[in-house]
């Protein structure tokens, strides 16, 4: 359901008639009496005084740009470079992922928080879309993707939750998605938070680190896909299991029913029913079954993310969001009343 | 609706700027609408109400005391406007005659507008109207309202429940 506070406003707005000629002419009491301004005591003096004060005016600009070129050589500048640390993004829509960024503000790695991001980070191709780019544009492409994939839908009121242990990529990275949300005509809210590095390691599941470097090499060294991370050290049993709870292996029954009644062909599909007998295996068809899984979802969400919105203004998106704050108290509370999902790195 | 910035279009309005007036009723003429609508239940009746409330704020800008509440100086002019109509056109409609009027109006009869007078009563669609479009915090509208804090915090979460009901059974 549309968000109804939004189609109550565009109910009115589309409805509402322009203001009535016979408003709009009527003047106001003070253009009535022939007053415009209220009286202003320099205004008076400065009508009598002009030349005095061209004068003076002259004499300061003067003796301020004599000062001016003085200064440098007076007080030479010393301009502080900040420190520049390496840092982490947490990418919260359904999928997630964590960002691990340079001290340039680079993204070095993305990794999968869940079995849906796996479906976005699955390709390489789409990996190099976000790696070796500024924060504020790989998570800006990754939020692309999961609302061409559906995950998120641009035609109805939603969140993110960006989560970072550093403020200004956290910031630059939070004003990119705005802008894309603004761009794309979503009403989708960002949630943002800045989080020590103990909140951000529990946050996310990954083991503690001491500092930034330390969480970042962590980060970099993960598999960047959450089922195959979820693979390590089990056993064929384990992995066949596993593999039952990732893939969801009614639903592909299904889709390949559609498909043989439509006569196509089917046999890369029913390989991915099959249980995997090693790790090898499992490696293999869970790749396969990403891939497939986002031409699927690329097709079925192709409409509703193609749909045309209007670009919203930054005024209102800026009313939109002090509107969520009211009704729930902070965007934090919108995000908690969404959603309380948790989701673990392993 | 930020209440600094109706304040600050009213003092730019009261120095003679109509540029500030014309902004003024682009960002507030949904609320004044929607309020009077409470009242008057009819779509031509409220148009022609928040026209001449607008009018009215003109004439009377320089009545407004800068840095005092714009927001309810807008709306009091509003309903005093409205009580007035009501009294002097016996127009008082009650709500389970709004089928008749229903074909005067350009609402949907599956949006928002018809479906907030089709479930919520006088006091609920003003409540909601207060806080969804003009702002106002529970406690404000409890004292425009005279009542607890509580009462319209459960009055609006209710009020909204039916609402979000509706338009979802609507919808399907």
């Amino acid at each position: 359901m549309r968000f109804w506070k939004k189609r109550w406003l565009d109910e009115l707005e589309n409805t509402l008639p322009p203001m009535r000629q016979e408003v709009h002419d009527e003047p106001l009491p003070c253009e009535k009496n022939g007053v415009i301004k209220k009286s202003n005591a320099f205004r008076d003096w400065f009508a009598t005084h002009k030349k005095r004060f061209f004068a003076g005016v002259a004499t300061c600009v003067a003796a301020v740009v004599g000062v001016c070129a003085a200064l440098p050589f007076l007080f030479p500048p010393t301009v502080e470079e900040p420190v520049k640390t390496p840092s982490a993004l947490y990418l919260e829509i359904n999928p997630s992922a964590v960002f691990s960024v340079d001290e340039n503000g680079t993204i070095v790695a993305v990794v999968a928080g869940n079995a849906d991001a796996d479906v976005i980070l699955s390709d390489q191709t789409r990996v190099e879309e976000i790696v070796g780019k500024t924060a504020e544009t790989g998570v800006c492409v990754f939020v692309d993707y999961a609302a061409r994939l559906g995950y998120l839908d641009l035609n109805t009121p939603s969140a993110v939750r960006l989560s970072g242990i550093a403020e200004n990529e956290l910031k630059a990275a939070v004003s990119g998605i705005e802008v894309y949300f603004r761009e794309k005509g979503a009403y989708a809210v960002v949630v943002n938070e800045t989080l020590s590095l103990a909140e951000f390691c529990s946050r996310t599941g990954i083991a503690c680190a001491s500092d930034a470097q330390s969480l970042v090499e962590s980060v970099n060294a993960l598999n960047r896909m959450y089922s195959k991370r979820q693979a390590e050290g089990k056993t064929d049993e384990e992995v066949q299991s596993l593999y039952g709870e990732l893939v969801a292996l009614e639903q592909l029954e299904e889709i390949i029913k559609i498909m043989e009644w439509l006569g196509m062909d089917t046999t890369a599909l029913k390989a991915l029913i099959e249980l995997p007998q090693t790790l090898a295996e499992y490696t293999e068809k869970i790749d396969a079954y990403f891939m497939q899984t986002y031409q699927r979802l690329l097709e079925k969400y192709e409409e509703g993310y193609g749909q045309v919105r209007d670009e919203i203004a930054e005024t209102d998106y800026e009313a939109y969001i002090e509107s969520i704050e009211r009704e729930y108290g902070s965007l934090s509370e919108y995000w908690n009343s969404l959603t309380n999902s948790q989701y673990s790195f392993k | 609706m930020d209440r600094l910035e109706i304040d600050k279009l009213l003092k730019k309005t009261a120095q003679g700027d109509n540029v500030a007036f014309e902004e003024l009723y682009k960002r507030t003429n949904k609320g004044v609408f929607a309020f009077l609508y409470t009242y008057l239940h009819n779509y031509a009746d409220a148009e022609d109400a928040m026209q001449t409330t607008y009018l009215k704020i003109k004439r009377s800008i320089s009545a407004y005391r800068v840095g005092t509440n714009g927001r309810a100086w807008i709306l009091q002019i509003a309903k005093n406007h409205a009580l007035n109509e009501i009294a002097k056109n016996k127009r008082l409609v009650p709500l389970d005659a709004v089928g008749e009027i229903a074909c005067e109006t350009p609402f949907e009869e599956t949006g928002v507008m018809r479906t907030l007078e089709r479930v919520l009563n006088e006091e609920e669609q003003r409540i909601v109207c207060l806080h969804v479009l003009w702002g106002y915090k529970h406690r404000e509208i409890a004292e425009i309202v005279n009542s607890p804090t509580g009462t319209v915090t459960s009055k609006y979460k209710r009020a909204v429940e039916k609402l979000k009901r509706a338009l979802k059974e609507e919808e399907k």
